[in-house]
């Protein structure tokens, strides 16, 4: 990168990185690979060809549809393909956030947690939600932590078949 | 199943660590990770550095090389992480103390204010833990703050303080209601902890535990005065997550901040009483010199000397410390009780023999204190304390002596 393009590319990155970076992270829900994605994300992104042809508002969008190949890749299970940024499909991309659309997931997300029993709610609430360790959680519970480790594994199972039932009934 | 079971858990706990968790084996695993990351969705998003934009930038500039967590390098050689960890905390553990203190100070000398989530927890004798209140705190370094009530027996309630006055919202009647356990003090303020960890006769790591899904080291502190308590400090910020205070009277107390984000100031409008439903509480504790003739030791001589158990004194001070017994921490409630105990020696049952306000400050230097008492149901006319075991505003008193009508 020449001075003027690392001007540039310091300028669009301080505009958007926070947005970016919140994106990501409400994704993979870490912050190491939230970091990692958010920098690979400008990396890749400022490197491609046609980037100054897109619009400066269209910007956070972009990162954010070369962000999401990003973070379906690592969670792709063969990685034999190699990675597939898909920079043209991402520039075409209308990538529209609807806050609806998160408050909605939230409340799905509490709604399916309310339906399970007390037990499986108080292991994820303590494991998840307040990032207590399985020996914490059995401390406090008053269960083995071979037991906790049970319990919050059917407890994600049934979470699990709940929330796709949920999103079944809001699609159809 | 019990690999499924094993790499789940596995894989909540890299999330609580904030660290890169490996992809799902199979189909199953994957919903299972899928469901994980949704439920912690529920929690706002930990944020990186504020450096973070600077080193993507340099980033960028070193020709589009990743900024790597010097972990992961480790990661291709175990063996010699595992050596590296060790050494580390050897050197950590002998370099005391002092070192991790400084860390702590410089740590906090960055932060101008903070948001956090703080959980009280209470521990019986019988082991019993019980979360009592979750708190919502905002404060900064001008000793600026506001705390909610999330959960507890006081939900709803909100104190204020501008670093002088304290406010409760609502306001209620009589005495400001308890935040932490029985006392409305801020008692985990970050600042408060690194300065009395400064101010401690020891300090040393006892060791590494994870706290609220972050590895913290663990340091066993004594204090100057009080019993020894422990203190878990986040590995990677420097900064106090959680404190636990001795067992005192099969009652134990522990301080969590389960959430906690730096902010460069608390929103103003949060500090902002008038016009809001809150009253002032009268907390403050002016000195009064001695009169006029009299030196000031004299002013504090009773005619009558109590016996101190100073041993005892030193457990009530950790159990103020822990946010129980807060009366210790109020001559005149001090005095009262006292006095009230020679009246009923075999204890007080319902209201005091003697009101409240039948006591006055005559005078105090800030270590002593003589409290006149005027009431016709005893014999006793002033009462002196002293903060025999810690000598500013969190100290406890101890009836030393009083006066009787001649």
């Amino acid at each position: 990168m020449n001075e003027e393009e690392l001007k540039f590319a310091a300028e669009v990155c301080r505009q958007t990185w926070e947005p970016l970076y919140r994106y990501v992270y409400y994704k993979v829900q870490n912050r190491e690979e939230a970091e990692d994605i958010t920098q690979e994300t400008y990396i890749r992104s400022l490197a491609y060809p046609k980037f100054r042809e897109i619009g400066r508002a269209e910007y956070l969008a972009f990162f954010k549809a070369v962000a999401a190949n990003l973070v379906k890749d690592r969670w792709r299970r063969n990685k034999k393909r190699g990675i597939q940024v898909g920079f043209d499909a991402a520039a075409n991309l209308a990538f529209t956030e609807d806050p609806a659309e998160a408050v909605g997931e939230k409340m799905l997300v509490e709604q399916a947690l309310k339906t399970l029993g007390a037990e499986q709610r108080k292991v994820v609430e303590l494991r998840i939600i307040r990032g207590y360790s399985v020996s914490e959680t059995a401390r406090m519970m008053g269960l083995k932590a071979g037991h906790v480790r049970v319990l919050q594994y059917r407890a994600l199972k049934n979470l699990a078949v709940i929330l796709s039932k949920e999103e079944t009934s809001h699609e159809e | 199943m019990k690999n499924n079971v094993k790499k789940l858990s596995d894989y909540i706990d890299r999330l609580n660590w904030e660290k890169a968790p490996g992809a799902a084996e199979c189909g199953e695993l994957e919903n299972l990770y899928a469901a994980v990351r949704r439920v912690k969705s529920l929690k706002p998003p930990v944020m990186p550095g504020a450096d973070f934009p600077d080193k993507v930038v340099q980033s960028l500039a070193r020709g589009s090389k990743r900024v790597k967590s010097g972990k992961r390098l480790l990661k291709s050689a175990a063996a010699a992480a595992a050596v590296l960890a060790v050494a580390l905390l050897v050197y950590f553990a002998a370099l005391k103390d002092t070192n991790i203190v400084s860390a702590m100070e410089r740590a906090y000398g960055r932060v101008s204010a903070y948001h956090g989530t703080l959980e009280v927890v209470f521990t019986s004798g019988a082991g019993e833990r019980q979360v009592q209140s979750v708190l919502d705190v905002w404060a900064d370094k001008q000793g600026r703050y506001a705390i909610g009530v999330l959960e507890g027996a006081y939900q709803g309630l909100m104190t204020v303080s501008d670093g002088e006055k304290v406010w409760q919202s609502p306001p209620g009647e009589g005495a400001l209601m308890p935040v932490f356990s029985e006392t409305h003090e801020f008692i985990f303020e970050l600042g408060g902890e690194i300065e009395a960890l400064k101010a401690a006769q020891s300090a040393r790591v006892a060791g590494e535990e994870t706290v609220a899904g972050r590895p913290a080291y663990v340091l066993e502190v004594t204090p100057q005065g009080g019993l020894p308590y422990k203190l878990w400090v986040d590995k990677e910020t420097k900064i106090p997550l959680q404190k636990e205070g001795a067992m005192h009277n099969a009652i134990q107390y522990t301080t969590r901040y389960i959430e906690i984000t730096f902010l460069e100031a608390i929103p103003d409008e949060l500090i902002q009483v008038e016009g809001k439903d809150f009253r002032e509480a009268d907390i403050g504790e002016e000195e009064s010199p001695a009169p006029a003739g009299e030196s000031p030791d004299e002013a504090f001589e009773p005619q009558v000397r109590v016996e101190v158990d100073m041993q005892a004194e030193q457990a009530q001070q950790i159990a103020a410390d822990s946010g129980s017994s807060p009366w210790r921490l109020d001559p005149v409630f001090t005095a009262q009780v006292f006095v009230s105990l020679q009246i009923s020696p075999e204890g007080i049952t319902g209201e005091y023999p003697v009101d409240y306000e039948d006591f006055t400050i005559a005078r105090t230097d800030g270590r002593r204190m003589k409290v006149q008492v005027s009431s016709g149901k005893t014999e006793i006319k002033a009462v002196y304390l002293e903060r025999l075991v810690r000598q500013d505003e969190t100290g406890i008193w101890t009836v030393v002596g009083y006066d009787i009508s001649r």
